[in-house]
């Protein structure tokens, strides 16, 4: 950490590019431009990757426009600060030189990294990158993987700044490194005098606090070597903060080093099966002993965030012309990863609990519903998505038999709603979006009111009213009147309600509006179960997240018409779903015209 | 910032009309209502500058005053307030409570109301305009007039937004209107009853000259003291007027500088053990909606606050009947309680509307017609039955004949069994809007069209349509032949039953096939 003024990297000048994730198909590896001012002479001229890393590799970026292939070198395991590596290929576009570290630089800590997936992954995204060293240090299947192959900018930077694995974290927003950017002679070395190692713009206190320890190390490994060449200048603050928290797993971890072999490792740059993906993210999950797959889920969003970030802050200095590609693909590797599969979708032989067939409804001019079809098998967890005003409600109060459909026609459990009104509510649960409930009732008397309705006899009533009331934790309000209820516990009594007569069918618009976490998780757990027996539920919901994480089929509607629906997975492909429901739902739009809101009033 | 204000306040009033169609024409027609009425106040207080008993013409116009003023105090406890005048709205701009007093004050002016107020204000000038020194005071006393009113009105809406914002104080509120209204009464049987021709001046006298030194009266009887050459006690009165206006002027500015810094305040929950009705009543689709019936009978005020006018209706024809003595006075024991069971039964006849959008959970789960009729009933069924057996027995006793107890029966369930029957049909086909849950009692929803008359009139000429047939004979009964007292319990029992019967069946047809029509509506009035 002592101040060495060749170390000094002007923010976001070290990028390198990777070929999309289709692999060879895409010759445009891209060199972004460092901006780095002196700094990336330097950086040519002397590039290295320390740290107490088995491997470390470099992936230098052959010419832009050509797919090259990336070279990993890995060097000799040393100790912390002293790995010295080299890189094969400094590249330098524009007169700026473009130097790669490699991210194994921090994988092997304590064991000898195999050419694995981690390994290769150098240009992967971070969040890859880092799930690959906790895999391969765990000891994961060494399995030549090849390497998620995208690469976005803001990889190189994390690469070059030593600890791909925290890199992430360190990555600050776009404005922030380009400011450094302008102020080359920032001091590196000195740790600053704020001790939180967060940055709260980019949420890294999460992910940090979320690591597990051989990341953990991973990464501070990386940040030592970091610290070592000096480099980092952008990020040197934040990175620091890094080091200083992970050095002492540093120091832990290095106690007992193991010698790592020095091993080839392949690029894999061709073609990336998606199962990749999905296995990183396994491996991640078996691994991570101190993360519990939800909060894993959680990190790895987090992570992600932030590499778009770094993306952000990295094209910023690339051309013009390929900044919104690589912003693109960044965020497209970034974000298909974020991500576990989707719940399995009920098999194609599981029977139709509902089928909705050309529904239309129109209110005066405007057309709420204009020919939706739906069709929901048992034992789906099925979300319905879409913009305000875009029908959902309606679609769902037709189903359940409160508004008449123009035309079209519903049939629930094999019977026909239109003709068999009652047959067909009797196997539908429902809970109302915007609907008073009975609220001078008290919550027990609610739900025996809604169990009697239901046709259920009084001891069955009470029973199943309290152990809704258990379930759902309103046990001690069951005493009180619903209208004194907060709107997440009127929410959980009416989802209480609607339950009570264990329907075959529950139809839930907004189930989690205004229900906070702790309750949400609940709810998610119960309809996951309910799901599990065989029963099947029909949600709408704003939540993309939420949908794509407990929904496995999910229906997306856009104007009172359906513009896509089936398995989850299906539907977002390798986006998420929010952004293929963006993309369907016309695109984001350019804020224009609010540069006033930049200029503060006092 | 006042001028804000009053652009937003502009801006609001002309929105009414912007809602088009019957809105607006209903706005129209109220605004003219309002402009002929204005202009016929006007005309008497130019007219009374002629009038030989200017003693007289002060104490009316104090009095009518004194009423008015009460008018802008009382009617916004009662009335719904949007908040788009509250100073709650303007908290978050960064106002000072200066800009936003001064500003909701002034905008007050900008009303109907103030308008219709200030301008009967100026006319009382023209009415002492005979006495140059009165009219001098009573210019000022108008002017003074204005603003106190108007910024009462404010306050009390405020008073209304704020304190009686929360649920339980609402109903508070419709408690207190029925204790007002059932103190009142006494005065009302006192006004009813006053020999007017022979003591009337002198009370009004008394009561004007009382009301004169009130702040309520005080600023109208400036200009008829001086006019009368008390300059003392309208000096004296003037006064009064301006500490009422200042009085009113800071507690405005109080409170909304209370408001402003003071969010929405959280009660405390009252908890309630076991389940009440519903432990009682059948484990039934309709039980458990006669429980649920019971108990919002029990907790809501909209319900029961329908029945508080009920008494007022007879004792009126009772006195009006007396006083014209256009029947005999024995006869008249008779009459309260058949019109007393009309509107027993009668009251149900928009059930539905009140349960607003909750409805959705009798469509939802399919309940059945029947069901969803026969429970709606059980609470006037509940009041029903003490009425028409408490009330023979009262009527026979008032009327001095057992004879007559079987027609008294038979008109009294048979108007109460039509009623429930013609309900039942009208709450599921014909549902208008009523106060929404949580709403004031007193409140009533802006556009009730022209249904709403309809349906009342349509439910209430039908019943006394089937019920014209025992009335006729027990008429017949008491004119003609005790015989046809019997004969009127039979009939009434009859038809009673039968449109009770085929009005249940029909209403629960209607609300089967119409659960979404009626969802409809609900969601058309949320």
């Amino acid at each position: 950490m002592q101040e060495d003024p060749q170390a000094t990297i002007a923010g976001g000048a070290e990028a390198f590019e990777e070929a999309e994730s289709s692999g060879a198909k895409a010759p445009d590896a891209r060199v972004v431009r460092a901006r780095g001012l002196g700094a990336a002479e330097d950086r040519r001229g002397r590039p290295r990757a320390t740290g107490a890393a088995a491997n470390a590799s470099v992936v230098g970026d052959a010419a832009g426009g050509e797919s090259a292939p990336v070279v990993v070198t890995t060097a000799p395991r040393g100790t912390r600060g002293a790995a010295r590596k080299r890189s094969h290929t400094a590249r330098a576009t524009k007169g700026t030189g473009v130097v790669a570290g490699a991210p194994e630089a921090r994988t092997a800590v304590d064991e000898p990294t195999q050419t694995s997936s981690g390994s290769i992954t150098p240009p992967g995204d971070s969040a890859t990158a880092a799930e690959a060293v906790a895999s391969g240090s765990a000891g994961a299947p060494p399995a030549a993987t090849p390497a998620s192959p995208v690469a976005p900018p803001d990889v190189a930077l994390a690469v070059e700044s030593a600890p791909s694995g925290i890199e992430p974290a360190t990555l600050v927003g776009e404005q922030a490194s380009q400011q450094k950017t302008g102020d080359p002679d920032v001091d590196t070395g000195p740790m600053p005098a704020h001790s939180s190692p967060v940055d709260e713009n980019t949420g890294s206190r999460q992910r940090i606090t979320l690591f597990g320890r051989r990341r953990r190390a991973a990464a501070a490994s990386a940040a030592a070597e970091a610290a070592d060449s000096q480099t980092a200048a952008e990020e040197s603050d934040l990175l620091a903060e890094l080091v200083r928290e992970t050095e002492t797993d540093v120091a832990i971890e290095t106690e007992a080093p193991t010698i790592a072999a020095p091993g080839p490792t392949r690029t894999g740059r061709s073609d990336v099966p998606d199962w990749v993906v999905e296995q990183v993210y396994a491996s991640d999950e078996r691994d991570e002993a101190l993360a519990s797959p939800a909060s894993d889920e959680y990190l790895v969003e987090t992570v992600d965030r932030n590499a778009f970030a770094g993306a952000g802050a990295a094209t910023a200095s690339a051309e013009a012309e390929s900044e919104s590609a690589h912003r693109a693909r960044a965020r497209r590797a970034a974000e298909t990863r974020a991500f576990p599969p989707a719940r399995p979708a009920p098999p194609s032989t599981a029977p139709v609990v509902l089928a909705v067939n050309g529904l239309h409804k129109r209110y005066g001019d405007v057309v709420a519903v204009d020919g939706v079809n739906l069709s929901v098998r048992a034992g789906s967890l099925y979300g319905i998505v879409g913009p305000n005003g875009a029908g959902k409600t309606t679609t769902l109060s037709i189903i359940t038999g409160l508004l008449r459909a123009d035309s079209g026609s519903v049939s629930v459990n094999g019977v026909d709603a239109r003709k068999h009104p009652r047959e067909a509510k009797r196997v539908i649960g429902v809970l109302p979006d915007h609907l008073r409930t009975f609220d001078r009732l008290t919550g027990a008397q609610l739900l025996y009111y809604a169990g009697t309705l239901r046709g259920l006899d009084a001891a069955t009533t009470r029973q199943r009213s309290s152990d809704l009331a258990t379930a759902f934790g309103i046990e001690d309000a069951m005493g009180r009147l619903v209208a004194d209820y907060s709107a997440g516990m009127t929410k959980k009594v009416s989802l209480a309600a609607a339950m009570i007569h264990s329907p075959r069918l529950l139809v839930l618009d907004e189930p989690f509006e205004g229900v906070d976490p702790v309750s949400a998780a609940t709810v998610t757990g119960i309809l996951q179960r309910y799901v599990d027996a065989g029963g099947t539920v029909l949600l709408s919901s704003h939540g993309m997240d939420l949908v794509q994480r407990i929904c496995d089929s999910v229906a997306i509607i856009v104007g009172g018409v359906v513009l896509d629906s089936g398995p989850v997975d299906d539907v977002r492909g390798e986006k998420t779903l929010e952004d293929r429901f963006i993309e369907l739902a016309g695109g984001r739009k350019a804020v224009e015209g609010l540069e006033w809101l930049h200029s503060f009033s006092d | 910032m006042a001028a804000q204000f009053l652009r937003l306040k502009l801006a609001s009033l002309g929105s009414g009309f912007r809602r088009g169609g019957w809105h607006a024409f209903g706005l129209v027609v109220g605004l003219l209502y309002t402009a002929a009425a204005t202009v016929v106040v006007c005309w008497v207080l130019a007219s009374a500058r002629t009038a030989a008993d200017g003693q007289l013409v002060r104490d009316i116009l104090v009095i009518a005053g004194a009423v008015a003023a009460l008018c802008f105090l009382l009617v916004p406890l009662f009335t719904r307030h949007d908040g788009t005048f509250d100073p709650r709205s303007y908290a978050a701009l960064g106002l000072e409570t200066r800009q936003v007093s001064v500003g909701l004050g002034v905008t007050a002016l900008a009303s109907v109301p103030a308008v219709v107020l200030a301008i009967c204000a100026l006319f009382t000038v023209v009415t002492w305009s005979a006495y140059p020194g009165a009219a001098v005071l009573a210019f000022v006393a108008a002017v003074i007039c204005v603003p106190t009113w108007v910024l009462l009105g404010r306050l009390s809406s405020s008073v209304a937004a704020f304190a009686l914002t929360t649920r339980r104080a609402r109903e508070f509120s419709a408690t207190i209107a029925v204790l007002i209204i059932v103190m009142l009464s006494p005065f009302l049987f006192f006004l009813v009853t006053l020999n007017w021709s022979r003591d009337g001046l002198k009370v009004v006298h008394a009561a004007a000259d009382w009301l004169s030194w009130t702040p309520l009266g005080a600023v109208w009887a400036v200009g008829g003291d001086a006019a009368d050459g008390q300059w003392g006690s309208a000096v004296l009165k003037l006064v009064v007027a301006l500490a009422t206006l200042a009085v009113i002027a800071l507690a405005w500015w109080a409170l909304a500088a209370h408001m402003m810094v003071t969010p929405d305040h959280q009660v405390q929950a009252k908890s309630y053990v076991g389940l009440g009705w519903f432990g009682r009543m059948p484990s039934r689709p309709a039980g458990v909606i006669a429980a649920r019936s019971l108990t919002y009978w029990g907790r809501d005020s909209r319900y029961w606050v329908q029945l508080v006018l009920v008494p007022l209706f007879p004792l009126i024809m009772v006195a009006a009947l007396l006083i014209s003595g256009a029947v005999r006075p024995h006869d008249v024991a008779l009459i309260p309680l058949p019109v007393i069971c009309l509107f027993v039964g009668w009251v149900a006849h928009n059930d539905v509307a009140y349960d607003g959008t909750a409805i959705w959970l009798h469509i939802a789960s399919g309940t059945s017609g029947v069901a969803d009729r026969l429970g709606r009933l059980a609470p006037v069924v509940l009041i029903a039955v003490p009425v028409v057996a408490v009330g023979s027995i009262l009527t026979v006793l008032a009327y001095g004949s057992w004879d007559v107890l079987p027609a008294v029966i038979g008109v009294s369930t048979c108007l109460v069994l039509t009623g429930l029957g013609l309900s039942s049909v009208s709450s599921a086909l014909a549902p208008y809007a009523a106060p929404r849950p949580g709403d004031s009692a007193f409140s009533h929803p802006q556009h009730t069209g022209g249904s709403a008359t309809l349906a009342q009139f349509l439910s209430l000429a039908l019943t006394a349509l089937f019920a014209g047939v025992p009335v006729a004979m027990m008429v017949l009964g008491v004119v003609q032949d005790p015989a046809w007292f019997v004969r009127c319990l039979v009939t009434g029992l009859g038809i009673g039953v039968v449109v009770f019967v085929g009005g249940v069946l029909l209403g629960a047809m209607a609300f089967n096939k119409r659960g979404p029509e009626i969802m409809g509506f609900a969601l058309r009035n949320a």
